[in-house]
């Protein structure tokens, strides 16, 4: 799991976007698993779920509404989407709301139901771009908590955020970016008892350094 | 998966009906002030004391009679030239949103993630608009055209209204298939918006344009069959071509 971070305009969100194959590269190229991450949506659907700060669904259609359609893009069927939902749901304390509007939710449970429709797809790879911007702590530390769990089962995750605790105790990785990749920090095994003020640090140096 | 596009569609339409409301309202009023028009012409012809007047205002009887059935002849027009040119109108704006729309909720980039080609976006999106709009407007029209019939007065122009096949056809096949041109176009239009205002000027520009152009060929050639089917040809000619450049010009990135 790694995280991405650095000041606002440093490129976070758009390294994010061309893994997502959403963004092409000005030069170079950029690849998932193999396959250049522009081709993915046709020649690898669902290798890659992503996750933005604005959490992207149809307000005026409900949550489970929403999971349908977008699974069903994917060729998934209602009856395959529900069967998903309850292990899915259960930790996000979604479950209640799955049949209220979208646009009836919290910032949180939206966001909770954006990651809940990546998760139906069981990507190898999930994007994360600020998944907790406006959340409360509460709802911020559920997202995270759920992140991290799927990085403990395999999945690779990404995760860019402004949000520097966040960052420390769950990434195994967070790499400083102002434009260019300016420094790799390494926490794996060390999550529990980060040193204070490390990436403060890092993010500072590098937000200083004008490339 | 076109058909499943185009669900989500009517699905929004089910839980906001007031666009549908306001469409059907517009449409209503104008069968309702062209009917109304109508009877009071007919009750005109029908009452020897205002025939009598109107034939000392204007000179003769023939002059009165002319001027009556010009009168029927003019609103009949009007309410075919106005019914083709409102239910395009419509068309384009509610168009000329979606792809703009799912700018706006944020869902574009799932929507450009998923494994689904630009031309099955841009047709699901299509059809998604045109269906329900279509819907409104041949009930409507079509009730209304229906309701002219009772009305004497429009006998004298069968090539008007539905006594004649080629109002049906413009009807049912050249209106729908000009609007699938407007409907593809904005749908084009939506997706390069980034702003309500900007996308509203550019639908509004096309759909002038679009307007003049069809509402002229279709109710310049109601009488005719053969002329519609030829309209219609034209108009899913203007569809292909329309979706074919569409679909290049819809892009799965983001950044432009």
């Amino acid at each position: 799991m790694l995280g991405l971070i650095g000041p606002n305009g440093g490129g976070k969100s758009t390294v994010l976007l061309m893994l997502a194959g959403l963004v092409t590269p000005s030069a170079g190229t950029v690849t998932v698993g193999g396959t250049p991450a522009h081709e993915l949506a046709l020649a690898a659907a669902g290798t890659v779920g992503l996750i933005t700060a604005e959490p992207g669904l149809y307000p005026a259609l409900t949550v489970r509404e929403n999971l349908h359609w977008f699974a069903g893009l994917y060729g998934r069927a209602p009856a395959e989407v529900d069967a998903a939902l309850p292990t899915l749901v259960a930790d996000l304390e979604l479950a209640p709301h799955l049949d209220r509007r979208a646009s009836a939710l919290s910032s949180g449970q939206r966001q909770k139901a954006s990651l809940v429709r990546a998760l139906l797809l069981d990507p190898a790879v999930l994007l994360f771009d600020e998944p907790t911007a406006n959340l409360d702590p509460l709802s911020a530390h559920a997202i995270h908590q759920a992140i991290r769990q799927r990085a403990d089962a395999g999945t690779t995750v990404v995760l860019c955020t402004h949000d520097l605790h966040a960052a420390e105790h769950v990434c195994d990785r967070v790499a400083v970016m102002n434009r260019t990749l300016r420094s790799i920090e390494t926490f794996d095994g060390v999550r529990s008892a980060p040193v204070p003020g490390r990436l403060h640090a890092r993010l500072a140096d590098a937000t200083r350094e004008q490339p | 998966m076109i058909l499943h596009i185009a669900r989500r569609e009517w699905l929004e339409v089910a839980r906001h009906p007031g666009i549908l409301a306001i469409c059907a309202g517009l449409l209503g009023l104008i069968a309702v002030i062209c009917l109304g028009a109508l009877a009071l012409l007919q009750a005109l012809l029908a009452d020897p004391l205002h025939v009598q007047t109107l034939t000392a205002v204007l000179g003769s009887p023939e002059s009165a009679e002319a001027f009556l059935g010009g009168a029927v002849q003019a609103t009949l027009t009007a309410w075919d030239f106005l019914i083709f040119s409102q239910y395009l109108g419509f068309v384009g704006v509610m168009a000329g949103h979606t792809l703009l729309h799912d700018r706006q909720v944020g869902t574009l980039p799932f929507l450009l993630l998923a494994p689904v080609r630009r031309h099955t976006l841009l047709l699901g999106k299509v059809l998604g608009v045109l269906v329900p709009l279509t819907a409104v407007y041949v009930v409507l029209c079509g009730v209304g055209g229906l309701l002219t019939l009772p009305l004497t007065v429009t006998a004298a122009y069968p090539e008007l209204g539905p006594r004649s096949l080629g109002w049906w056809a413009a009807l049912l096949v050249s209106g729908p298939s000009w609007a699938a041109f407007v409907a593809t176009t904005c749908a084009v239009v939506s997706s390069l918006a980034r702003d309500v205002r900007m996308a509203q000027q550019a639908v509004w520009f096309v759909v002038f344009f679009v307007q003049l152009i069809v509402a002229f060929l279709i109710t310049g050639a109601l009488g005719s069959v053969g002329a519609q089917v030829g309209a219609a040809g034209l108009g899913l000619l203007a569809t292909v071509i329309a979706q074919i450049v569409g679909a290049g010009v819809l892009s799965r990135d983001l950044g432009r």
